[in-house]
């Protein structure tokens, strides 16, 4: 007998929400683990503890919007965004995009880079 | 002289022009198809799967190419006639077994998972309720589709294009609704396509410009052993649950494996690549040739339109509100955008998510916070297929 709608959609949303809210319990208790291990390998080491990088307030006059040069997609000043986010230790914002003038791409000065460099 | 007449009458009553004039359908849907060519390759929405779909839709309504034997497919016992696609099937109706037999799905996500990062999600576990959440358009569209009066069966079918995830709609509806395969594919990958487009509207409706302008603490790095043990235990978990699961998760989770791992690389770049760009090629255009114009201009197509982007958007919706409640809870410390990213559309929604909140603050980075949801959403969809399967078929 086919199931009534009240039934697929309640049964189904909490199965989805159940199923994943175990997952989560799983990863939780996981990374805590990891973590804890990780804490006595830093103290044994007598390294110090690094906290994870408490988020900055908004600053009071927040940053343009960056400049993007056209033809650069949306994506790609994801990309670019997210990385100097990523290597970047304080608060930063990305002003402009542009792309780089010269003859040589990037690729082919990582290969002058990769192959002079031992000299 | 006579003799010549009569052939060239002959040819041109057997040409494909004569079929046009007999079924200006298939006409319409020759414009479709060009509407969709110039979608993929001139908007480049989802270029890779839209240029397939829409070719293979070009030629299986080019009249008396017969490219794609339906018949052969949608049989009463429900079961493909392999001795007639053997025997007189031709390139497309092999590809098409591929898709009936439920194969290119799994393939994809096996490809899906050798590219995918799940230390976002690890870092932030919480980011599988948002995942969760973004669920609700597949059950909220079940119930709409069931009132305009389709079955059970059916109605699942359509309303896991709430999922934003192409193959899960397309492994659901062949195992639930064959029939609706073609318009069901098309509007899932359409308004998948159309993320950026559908999504923005519903965020800044639902969140104000101080929570969309919420900065988020950075991720903690996640340990190579976590990131191998999490495909693992999910495997086991999720498929001794929800059997019915297994193919797509099962898969999705050993492409991850064979990246994490990092002792297979060729493999795993295979996966990836060449295996992933050969079942594209395969899935796109064998979905493509099942939209003939006899049996695509229905009313149940139209339906099927419609009902897709409510499920996008409440999908959507059900991802930033639970966002917004979780930023609540957390006083502030949850942007709700990250919210949307729940519905799978891998990374597109996670781009959306990035780009409206940088809209409002500039020095805002949501995309790694919105790659867990957005990952999490992969999983609930496949999920939430395991479930309907189960209950429906």
């Amino acid at each position: 007998m086919e199931p009534s709608i009240l039934t697929v959609v309640v049964t189904g949303l909490v199965l989805v929400f159940c199923i994943l809210i175990l997952l989560y319990f799983i990863i939780s208790v996981q990374g805590r683990i990891f973590q804890s291990i990780e804490n006595k390998k830093q103290a044994s080491t007598g390294k110090a503890n690094v906290s994870p990088v408490k988020a900055s307030p908004a600053p009071a006059a927040p940053a343009p919007v960056p400049v993007v040069e056209a033809g650069i997609p949306g994506e790609v000043v994801a990309a670019i965004s997210a990385a100097v986010t990523a290597v970047a230790e304080g608060p930063v914002a990305v002003r402009s995009i542009t792309r780089a003038g010269g003859r040589k791409n990037g690729w082919g000065l990582a290969a002058v880079y990769s192959y002079t460099q031992p000299f | 002289m006579q003799g010549f007449f009569d052939a060239l009458t002959g040819i041109m009553k057997e040409s494909g022009f004569a079929g046009l004039i007999q079924n200006p359908g298939y006409l319409v849907m020759i414009i479709i198809a060009c509407v969709l060519l110039y979608l993929a390759i001139v908007k480049q929405f989802e270029p890779l799967l839209l240029l397939p779909i829409a070719f293979g839709m070009l030629l299986a309504n080019l009249p008396g190419s017969g490219l794609i034997h339906m018949e052969y497919f949608l049989t009463e016992s429900g079961h493909p006639d392999f001795l007639n696609v053997l025997n007189n099937g031709g390139l497309a109706d092999m590809l098409y077994l591929g898709v009936k037999l439920g194969i290119y799905p799994p393939l994809i996500f096996l490809g899906i998972g050798s590219m995918t990062d799940f230390g976002p999600l690890i870092s932030n576990p919480k980011s599988l309720l948002l995942g969760a959440a973004a669920q609700l358009g597949i059950f909220t569209t079940y119930w709409g589709a069931k009132m305009l009066g389709f079955t059970a069966r059916e109605a699942a079918s359509i309303g896991i294009i709430g999922g934003a995830d192409g193959p899960t709609a397309i492994y659901v509806t062949t195992k639930l609704a064959p029939a609706l395969l073609g318009a069901i594919a098309v509007a899932a990958y359409s308004y998948m396509a159309l993320v950026p487009v559908i999504q923005p509207p519903i965020m800044k409706l639902l969140t104000t410009k101080k929570e969309r302008s919420i900065v988020m603490t950075q991720l903690r790095p996640v340990s190579r052993t976590e990131k191998i043990i999490f495909p693992i235990m999910c495997t086991i978990l999720i498929s001794l649950i929800l059997p019915a699961s297994a193919p797509l998760i099962g898969m999705l989770m050993l492409g991850n494996l064979m990246k994490e791992s990092g002792v297979v690389e060729r493999i795993c770049k295979t996966a990836g690549n060449e295996l992933m760009n050969i079942i594209t090629i395969f899935l796109g255009f064998s979905v493509g040739c099942t939209t003939n114009a006899e049996t695509f201009f229905t009313k149940q197509t139209l339906f099927i339109i419609v009902l897709g982007v409510l499920a996008f958007s409440f999908g959507t919706a059900g991802g930033v509100l639970l966002g917004k409640l979780m930023c609540f809870l957390t006083h502030g410390k949850v942007n709700p955008l990250i919210g949307s990213a729940g519905v799978s559309a891998v990374p597109m929604a996670a781009r959306v998510s990035q780009k409206v909140g940088q809209q409002e603050n500039p020095e805002n980075f949501l995309l790694m916070h919105a790659m867990g949801p957005n990952v999490a959403g992969v999983i609930g969809s496949a999920v939430a297929a395991g479930i309907l399967i189960n209950m429906l078929s």
